[in-house]
């Protein structure tokens, strides 16, 4: 009998181990409450270092404990910069993987294609830098770019790269039987849009080859900064007897996938990872010291954690918060081309009221919810436009314009209670969407109870998988949803043009005849500083309508080891390692 | 047996051909078609010659009636999440990942889970008895994620002893081995024990003694013969689910295995791949389950075909 | 003529959770050549454990407490322990022993049938497996040669057909032929001893008699000795010579066939014949059976007295606490009752009461 029992207790202890063991080692632990005054909960950040002290644009925030960096070079604190090289020039990192490394099928970040392929533009360690292009003029009315092309660049099997490369690829983007997913950031090309559409054919596109070293585009309105969006993965070429000879299965295979790019493709596992090498035909080939680069597909943010702490990879890109404050001298934190907000129903009964709207938006601290939910590398945001948008003449970022309104809890009472809803009564519960994340949930339990506690409002939050709750959103099944939008170059128009009226993805049905008006102005607008007024005009205008909700930017978070140097990363949030190399320890 | 057989593998495509139509429609009820992720990108043309490209803005009998078409010639369609790869190669790639895996998964399952049931039989009540009663236990209710992450941590990271992702050496195959079979030896250790001191407490045991036979032709086979039936019933789909790839262990140690496909093509909803998936799921429970029924009747001879 | 077997003052006893059973708490016999011993008892009398516990068949729980066996002139085991305290563990050791030497007999010297056919037959391996199995392992039999030797058996026991009974299993066949399989596969080795436990008990009366039959026919051609445990008189009346009662784990009366039928002095004896249907009696009309009320003793705790004490019309005071000794009523005839002590029997002679 006593025998049994003390077999019991072992088993029982060792279970109970078991589950310690797996507490401490998952790194992705965010039991922070809902009531934002709380103090965090989570083990690991007890243990948290100072914030580091870099020097950055952004100031550090009394709460927070990381601190946010600009797209440039990725380097922390402990980045052996200027140490001398290592012997072997191998770096391992992990990403998420895609279905294709065709540049216009790739769904996630383009980093995985660009290190194959590369635009008339591109960006090096955070700078727009010329690319295949040696120069591009532009026209006085913005309207036509002639671009002129290097005559040293040569795709990874020798063959030389022209400008009739580029134009072929794009007409082959749009054609419809292609069916390409993201033709939308080509349609700044004169009747591009009506050829993806199959309204026109492809000769009255506005491209031009008068001979292979010169590209004419002709755009159909001025665009704010079409180099960027030539730097775009959709502006990147590929071969055109490759895509025809192997279909569209070119890219999943290292002897077919020829691109123009500093690295060429050695080997993919799907799944699994995928291996580059330095492609010798790159006219800048002799700057790029890496020689391989194995990225894996690592999807379970512990498991990453795991593997970067046992040193198999040396940049960790799936990373929360509180794995940053585990290692504050090796992560290094963005803040990319993106924004989340709310959309809210501006056709629904209460909602409706712009009274309503404001005080919903007024009665909440962003902040504090940063702080909570992100461990403050995400920033509270006033407008839907990221902050890190700059100003293409004068440099500055968005906000420095001006903020809208500001959250004040006494006038967001007093809104409500002139909407005809003193203390919430009478108000219906809202549905609030959101999509299945932790955060995405820890935020929507934040924001509905700071309005419950604030206004007297009840919400249901609905929380789905993420295509159920796009194709719910777009049906309009939530009074309130998150929306987030992630641009790739610095033009405001992409999240200011949502909400033109009847627009499809106008989830928050906002319609304002000033608004469509000023936003047909603004896109025929050839001057940069007017433009940018009408811009911050329109920003205003939606701001004041309360058409959307804002919240904060997210940020891209690394951990990156000492010995990795001159890593670059753009605003969009992608790793280039064309300058990178691996110190010698 | 011929005539048997017939009726089975006739019965057995019927179930599939339901299971086909069944999956068909609810795939495509669920909410969120496969573009759906990046509808906010994607201007109304680009979404037109999307669904065009794919034939799904047909309505849905006639999705349906070509579906069944290309699956009579063979053809298990284009993924539509992975843009030009056939269904077939897809389900290819993953299935040789898997098995790999899953093969020594199942050795180690069977050897081990006998081992340890056998060894429990053959000495009630003692030590060795309570042992492996006690792996047993731990396997069943430890969840096979724990599990991972308990040996990834232990052995990977604190110790060093073994790579923490991927199947790139046969050191890797440790964890994921042990994460996978865990469970299926605990099972197995308890029913072999179960059915062999069953088996043991019969009468011809008795009598197989009183033969003066050897210990080892009495267990191993008077005995362990007669114990083989409610083993084999366990056994069968227990392969077929190891089979079928374990989402969760292919997920943690990052293989790419059919596990990993299944899910994410129901998240994507790629619903060729999703089709692809469940006919070739279905299949295999299918051929194991009959596969378990031809065992029955080489084990038993009292068990006959059903006419 | 050597004794086949002798057992002196067996005692066997099982270890349970609810305590120890003695099952078997003096038993004492002697098989001589060519003969045939009958051992009758109900259930529960210890007759099964008799023999197992002899055979090195006993349970995982099952321990000889003391005696001594010698089989052909070997002595198998000799457990005489000193005083009460005698540890498990050192039984258990002296089973392994003599269960390690009683192995190489069993199935070679020794042949086991059972009661069930249908049981003690493995359900799922073939005739011909399981009767070659012994062959195979005791004498080193090509598959050849035990083939020859189970067709000559087969027929040897009558079983018509014997080419396709080989590869028959036990299902395909009739109770009775089950029966006969069972009989030649136990004496397919040729055996000197033949214990039949409760061999017929399965089957119905009329193949009952043709079994019996079958085991006479092979002793006489074979010259096997046969231990016959049954609880069945009638089926000891026809082919034992000698006739032992078990009853409470202990030999209650032994004698010849004719000394146990016709001058039986126990008791319990008395009983079993008053209880079975006598076919040598004229039929008369309502002839009444009469069973012996009451039930066997309790094994737990057995009786400190005589064990039949309970159930017995002449229970006497002294029955119930002091055990009476075995006497000797002629050679061959013994019987374990205080009726049977020359100074009890002259009082009861006189038809004196109890007392």
């Amino acid at each position: 009998m006593k025998r049994k029992n003390l077999l019991k207790t072992t088993v029982y202890l060792l279970l109970a181990l078991c589950l310690l063991l797996t507490a401490c080692s998952s790194g992705t632990e965010t039991p922070s409450t809902t009531a934002p005054d709380s103090t965090d909960s989570s083990a690991p950040a007890a243990t948290a270092a100072p914030a580091e002290q870099e020097g950055t644009e952004e100031e550090a925030t009394t709460t927070s404990q990381l601190v946010v960096s600009p797209a440039g070079v990725v380097q922390t604190s402990t980045t052996m910069t200027g140490a001398p090289q290592a012997e072997e020039q191998r770096l391992v990192y992990n990403n998420i993987e895609s279905s294709s490394y065709d540049p216009i099928r790739n769904e996630n970040m383009d980093e995985l294609s660009s290190h194959m392929f590369e635009g008339l533009t591109c960006w090096t360690q955070g700078e727009l830098t010329m690319g295949q292009a040696e120069s591009i003029d532009v026209s006085e009315d913005g309207l036509t770019y002639t671009v002129t092309m290097r005559d040293d660049i040569y795709w990874s099997d020798g063959e030389p790269v022209t400008a009739y490369d580029f134009e072929w690829s794009w007409l082959r983007h749009l054609d419809p039987a292609t069916a390409g997913k993201y033709t939308r950031m080509l349609y700044p090309i004169k009747n591009a849009q009506a050829y993806n559409a199959g309204e026109c054919t492809a000769d009255e596109v506005g491209l031009e080859c008068p001979d292979e070293r010169t590209l004419i585009i002709t755009l159909e309105a001025p665009q704010l900064v079409f180099t960027e969006i030539l730097a775009m993965r959709e502006y990147m070429p590929v071969r055109q007897d490759i895509v025809e000879t192997y279909g569209e299965t070119w890219s999943l295979d290292p002897e077919t996938c020829i691109g123009n790019g500093p690295f060429k493709m050695k080997e993919l596992i799907p799944g699994e990872k995928i291996v580059y090498e330095k492609n010798p035909y790159y006219y800048d080939a002799d700057q790029v010291i890496l020689e391989e680069i194995e990225c894996r597909f690592i999807t379970d943010p512990s498991v990453e954690l795991m593997s970067y702490e046992a040193g198999e990879i040396k940049i960790a890109t799936q990373v929360s918060a509180e794995s940053c404050l585990l290692h504050p001298d090796q992560s290094y934190i963005i803040q990319r081309l993106s924004s989340m907000w709310l959309v809210v129903d501006c056709e629904d009964d209460v909602l409706s009221d712009v009274r309503v709207r404001k005080a919903l938006a007024m009665s909440f601290d962003r902040q504090a919810i940063c702080d909570a939910v992100f461990k403050g590398a995400e920033q509270p945001s006033y407008t839907i436009i990221p902050n890190g948008m700059k100003d293409p003449i004068t440099g500055e970022p968005w906000s420095a314009y001006g903020q809208y309104f500001e959250e004040n809890v006494a006038e967001a009472q007093a809104l409500l209670a002139e909407a005809g809803y003193p203390n919430g009564e009478g108000f219906p519960t809202l549905i609030f969407g959101t999509s299945t994340s932790t955060e995405n949930e820890q935020v929507a339990q934040a924001i509905t109870a700071m309005w419950k506690a604030n206004l007297g409002i009840n919400c249901e939050i609905k929380v789905e998988d993420s295509a159920s709750f796009i194709a719910h959103r777009q049906e309009g099944a939530f009074d309130i949803a998150r929306w987030t939008n992630t641009g790739g170059y610095n033009d405001p128009t992409n999240y200011l043009a949502y909400y033109e009226s009847d627009q499809p993805n106008n989830d928050s049905h906002y319609s304002n005849p000033e608004y469509d008006a000023l936003l047909h102005q603004a896109n025929a607008e050839a001057d940069i500083p007017t433009r940018m007024e009408m811009l911050h005009q329109l920003d205003e205008m939606l701001i004041t309508d309360m058409a959307v909700i804002p919240l904060y930017n997210p940020a891209q978070k690394y951990l990156i080891d000492p010995s990795v140097v001159g890593a670059g990363v753009s605003p969009a949030g992608s790793l280039d390692f064309k300058r990178a190399y691996i110190a010698a320890e | 047996m011929v005539k048997y057989l017939m009726k089975r593998i006739l019965m057995s495509l019927l179930t599939l051909f339901v299971l086909i139509t069944v999956t068909f429609v609810m795939v495509r009820l669920v909410p969120g078609g496969p573009f759906d992720a990046d509808i906010a990108e994607m201007t109304p043309e680009a979404y037109a010659n999307l669904m065009a490209r794919y034939g799904i803005d047909q309505p849905l009998p006639v999705q349906y009636k070509m579906y069944m078409q290309n699956l009579f010639k063979g053809d298990l369609g284009e993924s539509l999440q992975y843009t030009g790869v056939e269904v077939a190669e897809l389900i290819g790639r993953g299935l040789s990942a898997t098995l790999s895996l899953t093969f020594i998964a199942v050795l180690v399952a069977l050897i081990i889970g006998f081992g340890l049931g056998i060894a429990a039989a053959l000495m009630p009540n003692t030590w060795v008895d309570r042992l492996c009663m006690a792996i047993s236990t731990i396997g069943i209710s430890l969840p096979n994620y724990v599990v991972a992450i308990g040996l990834m941590y232990l052995l990977a990271l604190k110790l060093s002893l073994l790579p923490v992702t991927g199947l790139s050496s046969p050191a890797a195959y440790v964890m994921p081995v042990i994460a996978l079979a865990l469970n299926p030896i605990a099972n197995l250790t308890k029913l072999v024990k179960t059915s062999l001191i069953d088996a043991l407490n019969q009468d011809y045991v008795t009598m197989a003694k009183s033969k003066g036979l050897s210990q080892v032709k009495i267990v191993g086979i008077h005995a362990m013969k007669n114990a083989l039936l409610p083993i084999v019933s366990y056994v069968a789909p227990m392969i077929a689910n190891l089979l079928i790839g374990s989402f969760v262990v292919e997920n943690m140690f990052t293989i790419p295995g059919i596990g990993t496909m299944l899910a994410t093509s129901i998240t994507n909803r790629d619903y060729t791949t999703l089709s692809g998936m469940i006919i070739f799921y279905g299949a295999g429970v299918l051929v194991f389950a009959l596969l378990a029924d031809l065992a029955y009747v080489f084990i038993d001879p009292r068990v006959k075909f059903e006419d | 003529m050597a004794n086949i077997l002798e057992i002196e003052h067996l005692k066997t006893f099982f270890v349970t959770d609810q305590g120890v059973v003695k099952p078997v708490r003096d038993v004492s016999l002697t098989l001589g050549e060519g003969e045939v011993l009958g051992i009758v008892g109900e259930s529960g009398s210890g007759k099964s454990v008799t023999m197992l516990s002899v055979m090195g068949l006993l349970a995982r729980n099952g321990y000889v407490g003391q005696g001594r066996v010698t089989f052909d002139g070997q002595e198998i085991f000799n457990i005489q322990p000193e005083g009460e305290d005698v540890t498990i563990k050192q039984l258990k050791q002296e089973k392994k022993a003599y269960e390690a030497k009683m192995r190489k007999y069993r199935g070679k010297e020794v042949g086991m049938i059972f009661q069930d056919p249908m049981t003690y037959l493995n359900p799922i391996l073939t005739i011909g497996y399981q009767m070659s199995e012994g062959l195979k392992a005791h004498f080193k039999m090509s598959k050849k040669e035990c083939r020859e030797r189970n067709l000559r058996i087969l027929e040897l026991a009558g079983i018509t057909n014997p080419k396709r009974r080989l590869s028959q299993y036990p299902f395909q066949l009739s109770g009775g032929m089950r029966q006969r399989v069972m009989i030649a596969q136990a004496i397919s080795s040729y055996p000197k001893l033949l214990i039949a436990d409760e061999p017929t008990t399965a089957l119905d009366v009329t193949i009952q008699a043709q079994i019996l039959d079958l085991m006479q026919a092979l002793k006489n051609k074979i010259g096997t000795s046969i231990i016959l445990i049954t609880h069945d008189l009638g089926v000891v009346a026809s082919m034992c010579s000698r006739i032992i009662i078990l009853y409470g784990g202990q030999i209650m009366e032994q004698g010849t066939s004719r000394e146990i039928f016709y001058q039986s002095k126990h008791p319990y004896t008395e009983g079993l014949l008053q209880s079975v249907a006598n076919y040598d009696e004229e039929a008369d009309e309502s002839k009444k059976l009469v069973p012996i009320e009451g039930t066997p003793p309790d094994l737990l705790k057995p009786p400190a007295g005589c064990a039949f004490v309970d159930r017995c019309k002449y229970a006497m005071k002294i029955c119930k606490t002091h055990e009476p000794e075995m006497r000797q009523i002629s050679p061959t005839h013994a019987c374990k009752c205080f009726r049977c002590y020359p100074e009890v029997e002259s009082l009861t002679k006189g038809g004196a009461a109890n007392d």
